[in-house]
């Protein structure tokens, strides 16, 4: 019998993450940060180049007739922006290597749980989505206030590593639309994820995201041995999701996997920047304090 | 061998252990899970190769533990092969090592020679002497001699074997065993070894006490070498023997810088030349066609011994040359020809060149070119005469006088010096007399049949030797037959009686024969000759200057009364001196200056005599050899200690490489 939701739950491990939360939100910011959205509003905040789906009433005629570009006049305006995250839960978001304290997956929860501190503390409503994890993973419609980060909590509290994007990523582009579908005009969706199986389309999805009046930042959550690969002479390597193995010499292989994760992050930092969007590379053996001030700032618009 | 033994050395078949698991960790390779796989190129051929080349040198020293181990459970059950000496009763032993340095020595056994076999087993035998023991090393080349006397300095002992030379002598290891037996008899020790390293040099040893291990050392050799290649006016004399094992035709090359065609005046028969080896010597003859042509001979093809494969012609004038001074009449035979001295000079020295003198030379330069004289019944001599015969005897010469009724019969100004005083006297008498054999006994056993010698009389030396003159041989009644007297570098020898056979019985005896021999043989030592044989000492005078450079550099000089470390100073008055030539081959002998070409050569016994051999009771009861009881089990145990150091320390190496290269690429 399926037990129930309750049953599942740690509440050991809920605490726990409650607790590493706030630390990390307090940490970040208190108090002090006002939600901001450019677009319609009453003070002038400079323009944007146009892209596809812009609302034409903000358009700069004369900036037309002047520089023969089409430009989006930009407004700021003091309102409330909710918070969309996107929780990579498949089973790649499973792995720990010897050099980091925790798994992908359990740093992107207290990523998620942080930022969802943070929202609420600023009166911003906060959602959650999955990619992955299993029949737990249940996503949490936006809502405000301390209950809302408690749910969250409980959500992130409960989801596992499990399943995968599917052939050619086509849960992925399901969930991202969806998402997509969801989240109103103004919205923050910040998508915690390694990556790695996104595939050819990854890019460009979370890129249209960024459409419509949303804001769109990524961060990439790798473990140190991802990031480095520091391992030496053969080795037989076993993708976690999907039954690739490949045998190397690590240290001559080293060089060439480094170039290709760089050009994969090359391929998303491009793709998102033609909609405002960022990539943040964060690695689960670094401090989570300046993981959430990154992606902050870098939904700041500011550089990571 | 033993079950034990088989089950250690089974262990042994463990090797291929870490073989298989070599071989499935390369199949192997170790496996991760990395999300990123996707991202890393393979390289599957390369890591496969770099394990290869990782583990070699582990998988060898481990492959080594494995054989260490097994060959150290199965020690001292497994022996290695080397001399040992037995110790029956664990006491300390007195051992005499025998080692032959003579010349069939150099024949090869095994593609090493007799000699370097024989140096291995003293080095062996001397390995497992302990503290306590008494060495002994006596060398059986002839003269055999003591290299070592008995010397509990283990140390010392080794010194003594690596300074050992090989020879090119004769052997005599009847007399060195004797040597050795005497050596270690008087040592306190429970046990006596005596052990000889050679080939047994046609010896066949069954004394109990003797032992010779060395089995390999008494493999008949196929061997024909050439003895010497004398040259006597335009003849060439080669002589060359042959073992009994020696198979193969044989052919004579001339090495020299003038072509075949101008040294000999039948080239062809010297190219066409095809011995056929037979046990024992031949010789060979041929005419030069240039008499005074510098050449060397080389037999072919190469066998068991290229030592005594190549001779340089002797040059003209090292003959041994004899002068004998006689009236035909007087020691003539019925029969005609030469006389009986010169027909027992060539009985004793076949190569010998005699040359019969009508009246003794009244100049120095007449007798300079001969080595000895035999004077007979001479009827005085003049002061002429005299006077060179002193200078030429003050020059190394060797004169025989055989005193008989004419030297009673002096003229005025003739005198019978250097030989005797005028004194002596012509004693007829009709009885037969005899000589004293004891008296002779230096002569060798021919001396033993020395009865009725007399015919017709005797000469009295009482009081007619000279002074120096020393009393060699007597007769019965005790008056001197034989004076024997030292005149500078030469030596004279007076005898009483004549050789002619009517007056004496002297020249158809057998001493007659040993007493030429011996003065042949002084003459050789003194003046040189042809040839002498290697070992043979040269006796040189004292206070002359001389050097010997030989074949290898100059040959040391010892000079009587003095030790070694004494030639160097001038403390040492010195006496006379002597060269023993240890190699075969020509030797420049240079003298105040006057330079002497002497040749030395091998006995033709140390190739034609065949191996010796030991009656195999004699081997088993007094062997005192244990040929395999080597505990190898200490060098093992380090062989697999060191195996571990390397093992352990190549794996702290390569995890400490692993690590520098992780930290370096994570920071």
């Amino acid at each position: 019998m399926r037990r129930s939701l309750l049953q599942q739950l740690d509440w050991a491990a809920l605490g726990r993450l409650r607790l590493a939360a706030r630390r990390v939100a307090d940490g970040v910011w208190v108090g002090t940060h006002e939600s901001r959205r450019r677009g319609a509003g009453l003070e002038f905040a400079g323009h944007r180049s146009y892209v596809p789906g812009d609302d034409l009433r903000w358009l700069d005629q004369r900036a037309l007739l002047r520089h023969e570009r089409l430009l989006i006049k930009q407004f700021e305006t003091e309102t409330e922006r909710p918070l969309r995250l996107v929780v990579d839960a498949t089973a790649s978001m499973g792995f720990r290597s010897e050099q980091a304290s925790s798994s992908k997956l359990d740093f992107a929860a207290l990523i998620a749980a942080a930022l969802t501190r943070v929202a609420v503390r600023s009166g911003d409503p906060v959602g959650i989505d999955f990619l992955g994890g299993g029949a737990a993973a249940e996503s949490l419609p936006v809502a405000g206030g301390l209950e809302a980060f408690e749910r969250a909590l409980v959500q992130l509290s409960l989801v596992e590593p499990a399943g995968h994007l599917g052939e050619r990523g086509a849960e992925l582009e399901n969930t991202l639309n969806a998402v997509g579908r969801r989240t109103v005009r103004g919205s923050l969706i910040i998508v915690i994820s390694d990556l790695l199986e996104f595939g050819d389309s990854g890019p460009r999805l979370l890129a249209m995201l960024g459409t419509a009046g949303r804001q769109v930042v990524v961060a990439q959550i790798l473990d140190p041995l991802e990031a480095l690969f520091p391992l030496e002479g053969p080795v037989r390597l076993k993708a976690s999701e999907g039954p690739l193995e490949v045998e190397t010499n690590a240290s001559l292989a080293r060089a060439g996997y480094l170039e290709a994760l760089a050009a994969l992050q090359a391929r998303f930092r491009e793709a998102l920047r033609i909609h405002g969007g960022e990539l943040v590379i964060c690695r689960t053996d670094a401090d989570p304090v300046r993981a959430v001030r990154s992606l902050l700032r870098a939904a700041e618009g500011r550089s990571a | 061998m033993s079950f034990l033994v088989a089950a250690a050395l089974a262990v042994g078949l463990l090797v291929v252990a870490p073989i298989v698991a070599h071989l499935l960790r390369r199949g192997r390779t170790p496996e991760r899970i990395f999300p990123p796989a996707a991202l890393v190129a393979r390289l599957e051929a390369h890591s496969k190769e770099r394990a290869r080349l990782e583990d070699r040198t582990l998988l060898s020293l481990r492959t080594l533990m494995v054989v260490v181990l097994s060959v150290l459970g199965a020690t001292p059950l497994v022996r290695c092969s080397r001399l040992t000496v037995e110790r029956p009763h664990g006491a300390s032993i007195a051992l005499a090592l025998v080692i032959d340095d003579s010349h069939s020595m150099r024949a090869q056994v095994q593609g090493e020679t007799r000699w370097s076999l024989a140096l291995e087993g003293a080095r062996q035998l001397l390995r497992s002497a302990r503290d306590g023991d008494a060495i002994a090393i006596v060398l059986s080349g002839k003269p055999a001699r003591v290299a070592l006397s008995p010397t509990t300095d283990l140390q010392a002992a080794r010194a003594a074997l690596g300074d050992l030379q090989q020879s090119d002598r004769g052997s005599d290891l009847e007399n060195a065993i004797t040597l050795a037996r005497s050596a270690i008899a008087n040592l306190e020790r429970s046990e006596r070894k005596l052990i000889v390293l050679g080939d047994l040099s046609g010896s066949a040893l069954d004394a109990p006490d003797v032992s010779a291990p060395l089995e390999n050392l008494r493999q008949p050799v196929n061997d024909c070498g050439l003895l010497d290649a004398r040259r006597q006016g335009d003849r060439l004399t080669v002589s060359l023997a042959c073992s009994a094992a020696a198979t193969g035709a044989r052919s004579l090359r001339v090495l020299g810088k003038q072509p075949v065609e101008s040294l000999f005046a039948d080239p062809g028969r010297l190219t066409r030349l095809a011995l056929e080896p037979h046990l024992g010597s031949q010789v060979l003859s041929f005419v030069l066609s240039d008499p005074n042509a510098d050449f060397e001979l080389e037999l072919g093809p190469a066998d068991a011994n290229p030592s005594n494969d190549r001779v340089r012609v002797s040059p003209a004038g090292t003959e041994l040359d004899v002068a004998v001074v006689t009236d035909d009449a007087a020691a003539g035979v019925i029969t005609g020809g030469p006389t009986v001295i010169e027909q027992a000079l060539l009985a004793v020295r076949p190569e010998a060149i005699i040359r019969p003198l009508a009246v003794l030379p009244d100049e120095t330069r007449e007798l300079q070119g001969y080595a000895a004289l035999v004077l007979n019944d001479p009827s005085g001599l003049g002061p002429e005469s005299r006077g060179a015969l002193g200078e030429w005897l003050d020059a190394g010469g060797v004169a025989l006088g055989l005193l008989g009724p004419a030297s009673s019969g002096l003229q005025l100004s003739s005198t019978l010096e250097p030989f005797a005083e005028r004194s002596a006297r012509w004693e007829p008498g009709t009885a037969p007399l005899d000589a004293d054999p004891a008296s002779l006994s230096w002569l060798g056993p021919e001396s033993q049949r020395v009865g009725a010698l007399t015919r017709s009389g005797r000469v009295r030396l009482d009081g007619a030797g000279l002074p120096g003159s020393s009393v060699v041989g007597s007769w019965r009644d005790g008056a001197p037959l034989l004076l024997r007297r030292a005149v500078g570098a030469g030596l004279v020898l007076t005898c009483g009686l004549p050789a002619s056979v009517e007056q004496s019985d002297l020249a158809l005896r057998p001493v007659f024969l040993a007493l030429l021999d011996q003065l042949l043989t002084e003459a050789e030592q003194r003046r040189g000759s042809g040839s002498s044989w290697v070992g043979e000492r040269w006796v040189f005078p004292a206070a002359r200057t001389i050097s010997v450079e030989g074949p290898t550099g100059p040959l040391r000089l010892a000079t009587e009364g003095c030790d070694a470390a004494a030639q160097s100073s001038t403390a040492c008055t010195p006496g006379e001196q002597s060269a023993t030539p240890e190699l075969a081959g020509q030797y420049v002998v240079t003298s105040d200056g006057v330079a002497q070409v002497r040749t030395a050569r091998i006995d033709e016994r140390e190739i034609t005599d065949p191996p010796g051999s030991i009656r195999p009771a004699t081997q088993e009861a007094g062997s005192g050899m244990d040929p395999g009881s080597v505990d190898a089990s200490p060098e093992l145990a380090l062989v697999l200690l060191a195996a571990f150091a390397a093992e352990l320390a190549l794996r702290l190496g390569g995890e400490a490489r692993r690590r520098q290269r992780a930290a370096r690429a994570l920071h």
